[in-house]
């Protein structure tokens, strides 16, 4: 089956004062109908970037430059101003990081969820209202008639994302792109959002892109991750083969300097060293090399190519290439004879 | 497990019954109970982590303690001296005993400052130093401890990264050789890699220079890690605290239970075998009129009635464990 959303080598920059900075650099992937997939960096890996090219929500400074965006197979970038109006909020909608500045604060919430429905559909205005209060009680805000007129600023983070939800939902989307949406929430409300989501997706059976920092969050809701790093896709694969056999230092990395719940606390963490690259004067080579403690002299000099381990697991890294050396290589083991 | 008297130990900060609400602009009968009647002590060279989630308190306990706010009620005690009702001029020899690390180090550190400056700024508030360039020595080793080096002194904050901004404010904390530091959210602006760096380094110093933290995070896997004891705050109460093995092995509180429910676990395997329900429902109350009862009542899973009407007391279970339910019935 072709995949519902499908990106093929995106380039996006953005052109400041001091020339080009190189966001997104080459990054392909595939969502299927139904599926989650999780894309998770820090910040600076690109991963907001790539997701704001989807829909062509880039600031003034931003540009794709080069790659194809097909939704069903038709190329968003290519699309003009009225088609991707049409598309955006209807066959895929976003939701953010914080909701608080997501809506108008002068415009009661049914209101703007009511929005998004008389933009997409032919709906008559009880109907629209009908609609507004079905949503509501999807989303679980609890008293929706008497909500309907309420402000943002009476809302709590955690019931506001709820609205955001609504409004992303509104038009049954076959994609959602979930931007961090629950960083600026406590654990206790991001697991009700986390839960939330979840039905929603099986109900619906829409397909999330779910971008992240925290890999536990991702673990939660996704059923494939893409691990970005300064721009470029560093590993993708099911999620438990990530857990269970990450095929990229910086992914072990990633994995390594966070504390679990049942941690050993005579242990010291280990941690990444050095700071994430400065995106104006990217390291030439593979950019996770001067942080990589695997690093021989290559990947000084060339950007190593994605490598398949298995149907469904990439990684970028010349540890898996054929000549690299056995010692001291943890992913000896994974290389595939013959390439 | 040491019981408390076979530690024997000195406590560096006790604190009893601290009380503070804020008024609330425009109503002059309302209060917000921020924090209401906590109590906690840290031994020496032990680290005390507070856990809760936002608006629960944790972040006024530290503030109070730290006497950037004036207690409404209850005793501040730092090395056997009570500094809870001194003023700006007495606490100031305290303030060489007691520092503090906060969660931004963007807005933490002015930025027309070099680091030079910043990090020589308490050595002359103490009036240890004349200027910032007497206190260069002093300033190049405490910066060599933090990871950073002599060729930093000329250079500004924005300069820096976030983690290298964090080693900065840990630098400007430690420089004046405190025995308590109080660490506010200090890694939670951080990126995941560089998170460990922060917290080895704050754990290197602990076993270096026998350092006492009151360390305050929302994320409880963290404050399990680095903390000898975990405190668990909900709505300005003090709701359990004890050994922080016993905290994942034997929470007894349903909202400590709750909050490790909802914490997402980076391991497949074990987010799929959980059922997909809600942890905690519902949003927190406000502050301003909390619950009668347990404050918790209205988000718990197993209230009685009896919660609605009596608030629980902080009471001791077993050993150092104390717990605010009343599941557990009058422990006494």
């Amino acid at each position: 089956m072709a995949p519902l959303l499908q990106i093929k080598n995106l380039h996006t920059s953005f052109f400041t004062h001091d020339g080009e900075v190189q966001a997104v650099k080459g990054v392909d992937l595939e969502i299927a109908e139904g599926e989650t997939l999780g894309i998770v960096g820090e910040s600076g890996s690109g991963k907001s970037v790539t997701s704001l090219s989807i829909l062509n929500l880039l600031p003034p400074s931003g540009k794709v430059v080069a790659g194809e965006i097909l939704l069903n197979g038709k190329d968003l970038v290519q699309a003009g101003r009225s088609e991707l109006q049409s598309i955006r909020g209807n066959a895929i909608s976003m939701i953010f990081q914080d909701p608080m500045s997501s809506l108008n604060p002068l415009i009661p919430v049914g209101k703007q969820v009511e929005e998004m429905i008389i933009t997409h559909r032919k709906r008559t205005r009880s109907q629209v209202k009908n609609d507004v209060m079905k949503l509501f009680d999807m989303v679980q805000i609890p008293d929706p008639a008497g909500r309907y007129r309420s402000y943002p600023h009476e809302f709590s983070g955690g019931m506001r994302q709820r609205v955001m939800i609504a409004i992303a939902l509104a038009c049954s989307p076959s994609l959602l792109i979930a931007d961090e949406p629950t960083t600026a929430l406590d654990v206790t409300i991001q697991d009700q959002i986390l839960v939330l989501l979840h039905s929603l997706q099986r109900e619906m059976n829409m397909s999330i892109l779910f971008i992240s920092h925290d890999l536990g969050v991702i673990a939660e809701i996704c059923s494939r991750v893409m691990v970005m790093y300064s721009g470029m896709v560093m590993e993708t694969a099911r999620i438990d083969d990530l857990f269970r056999t990450p095929a990229h230092p910086y992914t072990m990395g990633l994995l390594q300097s966070i504390p679990g719940i049942m941690q050993d606390r005579s242990v010291p963490l280990l941690p990444i060293p050095g700071s994430p690259p400065d995106a104006s004067n990217p390291p030439q080579g593979c950019p996770f090399h001067p942080r990589c403690r695997y690093a021989r002299a290559i990947c000084a000099r060339e950007v190593p190519p994605l490598q398949q381990i298995s149907e469904s697991h990439t990684s970028r890294c010349w540890l898996l290439a054929d000549q690299a050396p056995v010692e001291n290589n943890p992913f000896a083991p994974l290389r595939r004879p013959n390439g | 497990m040491d019981s408390p008297d076979k530690r024997g130990d000195t406590f560096m900060l006790e604190v009893n019954g601290l009380v503070k609400h804020f008024p609330v602009p425009g109503k002059r009968k309302s209060v917000v109970h921020a924090v209401d009647d906590v109590t906690f002590a840290i031994r020496k060279g032990e680290t005390l982590g507070l856990v809760g989630e936002s608006g629960c308190g944790k972040s006024t306990v530290a503030r109070t303690v730290a006497r950037m706010y004036k207690p409404t009620a209850g005793k501040i005690i730092l090395d056997s001296h009570d500094i809870s009702t001194l003023n700006g001029r007495e606490l100031r020899p305290f303030r060489k005993k007691m520092q503090m690390v906060f969660q931004d180090p963007y807005s933490s550190l002015n930025p027309r400052m070099t680091v030079l400056s910043l990090v020589a700024e308490p050595l002359i508030a103490q009036g240890i130093v004349d200027t910032a360039r007497a206190a260069r020595d002093q300033v190049v080793q405490m910066l060599t401890e933090v990871g950073l080096s002599a060729e930093h002194c000329s250079r500004y904050p924005h300069e820096f990264s976030g983690g290298q901004r964090q080693r900065i404010s840990l630098a400007r904390a430690l420089v004046l050789g405190p025995e308590l530091v109080i660490c506010d959210e200090p890694i939670s602006a951080l990126d995941v890699s560089i998170q460990a760096q922060v917290i080895n380094l704050l754990q290197r110093f602990k076993q270096e220079q026998e350092l006492t933290y009151l360390f305050i995070a929302h994320d409880l896997s963290m404050v399990r890690y680095v903390s000898d004891t975990v405190g668990v705050m909900y709505l300005g109460k003090m709701v359990e605290i004890c050994d922080s093995e016993e905290i994942y092995r034997n929470p007894l509180h349903p909202y400590t239970r709750g909050l490790l429910a909802a914490i997402p676990v980076p391991d497949p395997g074990a987010a799929k075998e959980r059922t997909r329900s809600v942890a905690i429902r519902g949003d927190l109350p406000s502050p301003i009129s909390p619950p009668r009862g347990c404050r918790f009542h209205t988000r718990c899973k197993e209230v009685m009635d009896i919660c609605r009407r009596v608030e629980p007391p902080l009471q001791t279970k077993e050993g150092d464990h104390k717990v605010a339910c009343h599941l557990y019935g009058s422990l006494q």
